[in-house]
């Protein structure tokens, strides 16, 4: 019995997803199968359901976090530390009748958020330099034209090089930037969009059978 | 500290300074070594990351687009009552579904649903709406987006119309080879490849061949149209391979610039600041 | 010594290891095989902990779940991607006679990095109901074989990867499978961490003493699509509305702010009134940074009076993609901010777009995927005039947008935003003269020290290479 009503809700669902797709499609297609109205009405629908979504997310970890203090778990004294940071930045937040614009959430960006987030991205540059000197070899599948590429472009963006560098080399990549490779960049958008399509397509046919 | 935090007692911009900088200095042990203190960084940071957020979503999005509205005027925000029926109650509604279903599956599963099944069903209709509408968005944006105007763009090139610009009809066609290339690399994979390196291409190119003999289809077409995608790939890889060598030089200029952004805050923005300077003259005044 | 194996590419870490050491895959909470040495479980456990936190029995719950996840055969391939392939061809020869939805069921839905990696054949799932390439259903043709013998190939080159040191290609596979488990502090990292305390002293050392150096040259090259969208910015009316979307936080701050100073700069000299929105939660409060700095170099009277009078915060736009057409068809809905801080006339200012649309988009976006969704989600919605301020990286990526006209101009890098502040009708202070020519230095070190570490790297593969 309850397999049954697992495919019947199955179903449903399956006919909600698609006859919401089937609105936006056609409406931004030009199709006259539903008011475009209604396409506007689930943008709006799906701006407010991001807002709960974004919150379930927060909620989701929060738990996770619970629960790993509430067993002992490992790690659990970093989790007992997010949680009180989680607590006192919402009470901050909420506390104040501004919101994030308010002083001390404004405060919590610049002492926290910002020096924590630009620290955490700017590692990755630093092992930028590990990954160039292990994979780009000329030993390796097109290593010669990924090396080519690297070097014309270093050439061309970085100062001391750009002053050595005769003009015709700029010109060159002038000329790469904006055929060659946006060809091939093209290739990929393209290549992109057809695999959202497909798979789009198989995720229907799938789902439908 | 940024003038939007000066308001706050000097003690407190005292603080944030250093709090920032300890954060960062713990974050940033990480490059040394996967230690106690870069994970103590990473979780303070999420921990305020998300608190931060929390608020963010309350009173930038579902106070003044929901229930700001709905407690003041329920239908007074567009002036029709069907409008705010459907702008505010059933989003609502579709929220609280969702906020029920989503904290139903945090719990543990319960060996028998019961009357709890029924709240899963209902939960999946706003996940379904939402799912709905990104399929919609992600496959008409596809075609509107990128679709249609990059295989006009590419068509144009190759007839010499729009964007095609001071190009030469050599590079036209090069431009439409190379896109042409890099779809069939993406679609068929590196065949070029295995036959520069011994691979089985030639063979099965002349297998098929000959069944398609067999089959009474003329094998030279066979093996000239594979001749053909092979080395029309081929060219395509290579400017991928290109662009991908050129992707990395941009790569290494924007990352580079955050390093060097978060090394001018270390050597500059925090010496330069009015704390550093105090403690800085106090020493000194120790030492002398 | 007791290994734990890594679910991505399968390298024998030591068990204490947070991380894998050659693809850092996170290994916290995987459990290590039985140890051959007589170690039991549990003692490699106990080594794993941290003397900080102290780790518990797992939870009835926590194995209940294992339980339920781990003992079938999809929840293996999930979690272990290095060994998907030779599941899959046991799946494949299990399924020999069936139906090709049988035994092994419908094939992934994306195979590789967004299907692009490995060609898809949506056809042959439409027709078979299985994998894309089936051959127990599919006839093999010669582009099948060479598939297949694709994909070896690139099973040898995931291990190439794996390994401290990357072999050369056309070396025999078996080496890389038989390879010696270096230790921690194996040449490789030893390498990494010297290589990366150079970079960091020698950018360090330029930022210190490279501001005294002279200027010198022309600046930095501004590449194509940057006069575009200077011309842009530079033939708007006064009072016209232009929407910003801020698609970038702290995390790449360091890089955007330098290019997206220069062209608010230019939009506030051509009083432009700005509304900005994000869909990054970092976002809005990112853009009022960055606003009150153009401000203060333009030397404008207050933050408050340019607030009322120029920018309008949209703050932040949750729902991603899904909710971005709004902004299309309806901007007038999509950015009603609280109440309490827009005063009517500037609900009034937002109302006005859904009339006429913005004079201007600029859309300033760390990741190229922001450039797309505006121009799939909204340009085609609204035909409006739109240019982009991105990463140095997003350039090439966007760049065929460029080229079939809906991107009206682009400015990427810190040295399009340079090249653009130099257009810039303004004089630079002595302060930001010199911070330029801290980060011109540091960049110049930055991009040697690559160099020649990719130079050494090339000559340490040739030594491994004529290495017997």
């Amino acid at each position: 019995m309850f397999s049954s009503r697992s495919s019947w809700l199955n179903r449903i669902v399956l006919l909600v997803v698609l006859a919401n797709a089937g609105v936006i499609i056609s409406t931004r297609l030009g199709l006259p199968l539903a008011p475009p109205a209604a396409a506007t009405t689930l943008y709006g629908w799906a701006l407010v359901l991001g807002g709960f979504a974004v919150l379930l997310g927060i909620a989701n970890a929060v738990r996770f976090h619970l629960v790993r203090v509430q067993r002992g778990q490992r790690e659990w004294l970093l989790s007992l530390l997010l949680l009180i940071v989680f607590a006192l930045v919402l009470g901050a937040g909420v506390s104040s009748p501004e919101g994030t614009t308010g002083l001390l959430s404004e405060w919590v960006f610049d002492a926290v958020l910002a020096p924590g987030q630009a620290t955490l991205f700017a590692l990755t540059g630093i092992f930028l330099l590990s990954a160039a000197y292990h994979f780009l070899r000329v030993d390796r599948p097109g290593g010669l034209w990924i090396l080519a590429g690297v070097l014309l472009m270093l050439l061309v963006q970085t100062p001391f090089l750009y002053q050595m560098v005769p003009e015709s080399v700029v010109e060159l990549v002038d000329w790469l930037l904006s055929w060659p490779v946006m060809a091939a960049m093209r290739g990929v958008l393209l290549g992109g969009a057809l695999a959202v399509l497909f798979i789009s397509l198989r995720l229907i046919v799938n789902s439908a059978k | 500290m940024s003038p939007f935090s000066s308001g706050l007692p000097g003690i407190m911009e005292d603080a944030g300074l250093i709090l920032g900088l300890v954060i960062s200095l713990m974050i940033g042990s990480y490059i040394v070594r996967d230690s106690f203190l870069a994970r103590l960084g990473q979780y303070v940071l999420v921990g305020a990351g998300l608190g931060y957020t929390a608020v963010l979503v309350w009173r930038n999005v579902l106070w003044p687009r929901l229930f700001a509205p709905l407690m003041a005027e329920p239908i007074s925000w567009q002036a029709a009552a069907e409008m705010g029926l459907l702008n505010f109650w059933a989003p609502l509604v579709l929220g609280v579904l969702m906020w029920a279903g989503g904290l139903e599956l945090l719990r543990r599963p319960p060996e028998r649903l019961g009357g709890r099944s029924l709240l899963r069903l209902l939960a999946a209709v706003p996940a379904a709406i939402l799912g709905g509408v990104v399929l919609g968005v992600a496959v008409s944006g596809a075609v509107q987006g990128t679709l249609l105007p990059q295989l006009g763009a590419a068509v144009a090139v190759s007839e010499g119309q729009a964007g095609a610009g001071q190009a030469t009809r050599l590079v036209r066609f090069l431009t439409l080879l190379i896109t042409g290339g890099v779809l069939i690399h993406l679609q068929l994979g590196p065949n070029a490849g295995a036959m520069e390196n011994g691979g089985t291409s030639p063979e099965s190119a002349l297998s098929e061949g000959a069944e398609a003999e067999d089959e009474g289809r003329p094998r030279l077409y066979r093996v000239l149209l594979l001749t053909l995608l092979r080395v029309w790939e081929g060219i395509g890889r290579r400017a991928l391979w290109l662009a991908a060598g050129i992707v990395f030089a941009r790569l290494v200029a924007a990352r580079f610039s955050l390093v060097l952004s978060r090394l001018e805050y270390f050597l500059y923005e925090v010496p330069g600041s009015d704390l550093w300077q105090l403690l800085w003259a106090s020493l000194r005044g120790a030492g002398s | 010594m007791a290994t734990s194996e890594c679910p991505h590419c399968g390298y024998g870490n030591p068990v204490e290891s947070q991380f894998c050491v050659h693809c850092g895959t996170v290994l916290a909470g995987q459990k290590a095989p039985p140890a051959s040495d007589g170690e039991s479980a549990e003692e490699a456990e106990e080594q794993s902990g941290d003397e900080e936190a102290a780790p518990s029995e797992p939870s009835e719950e926590e194995e209940e779940q294992e339980d339920a996840t781990g003992s079938s055969g999809a929840g293996v391939s999930g979690t272990r991607p290095h060994l998907a392939g030779e599941e899959e061809e046991a799946g494949e020869e299990a399924g020999v006679g069936g139906s090709g939805s049988g035994a092994g069921g419908p094939g992934p839905l994306l195979r590789g990095l967004g299907g692009l990696l490995e060609p898809a054949d949506p056809l042959s799932y439409i027709s078979s109901g299985s994998g894309g390439l089936d051959p127990t259903v599919d006839r093999p043709t010669a582009l099948m074989v060479e598939l297949r013998a694709d994909e070896e190939e690139r099973g040898h080159l995931r291990r190439l990867y794996a390994e401290n040191l990357p072999t050369a290609v056309g070396a025999s596979p078996d080496a890389a499978a038989n390879f010696v488990e270096p230790s921690r502090s194996g040449n490789g990292l030893q390498r990494r961490v010297w290589l990366e305390l150079i970079l960091l002293l020698g950018m360090a050392g330029a930022l210190l003493w490279g501001g005294q150096s002279s200027p010198g040259g022309a600046g930095p090259h501004a590449l194509p699509g940057l006069e575009e969208a200077h011309w842009q910015i530079d033939g708007l009316q006064p009072n016209s509305l232009v929407l910003v979307n801020w698609a970038y936080d702290p995390a790449t701050a360091g890089e955007m702010d330098l290019v997206a100073q220069p062209l608010i700069e230019h939009l506030l000299q051509k009083q432009a009134k700005l509304i900005v929105f994000s869909q990054l939660p970092g976002g809005p409060a990112s853009a009022r940074r960055v606003i009150a700095r153009a401000e203060e170099s333009l030397q404008r009277p207050s933050r408050s009076q340019i607030t009322a009078n120029l920018v309008i915060e949209g703050g932040y736009l949750p729902g991603g993609g899904a909710s971005l057409p709004l902004l299309g068809v309806a901007p007038a809905r999509a950015l009603p901010v609280d109440p309490s801080w827009v005063d009517l006339r500037e609900r009034f200012s937002i109302a006005g777009l859904g009339d006429a649309g913005p004079a201007l988009t600029l859309v300033i976006a760390a990741h190229a995927e922001d450039v797309r969704r505006w121009l799939e989600q909204v340009q085609p919605l609204n035909g409006g005039t739109v240019i982009a301020a991105t990463s140095a990286v997003v350039g090439p990526s966007v760049r065929p947008y460029l080229h079939s006209g809906q991107l009206a101009g682009l400015v990427s890098g810190w040295d399009g935003g340079s090249a653009y502040g130099r257009r810039l009708d303004r004089a630079r202070g002595a302060v930001e003269q010199a911070r330029s020519l801290r980060r011109v230095s540091g960049l110049n070190w930055g991009v040697g020290i690559l160099i020649v570490s990719v130079l050494l790297g090339n000559a340490a593969g040739l030594t491994e290479r004529r290495r017997p």
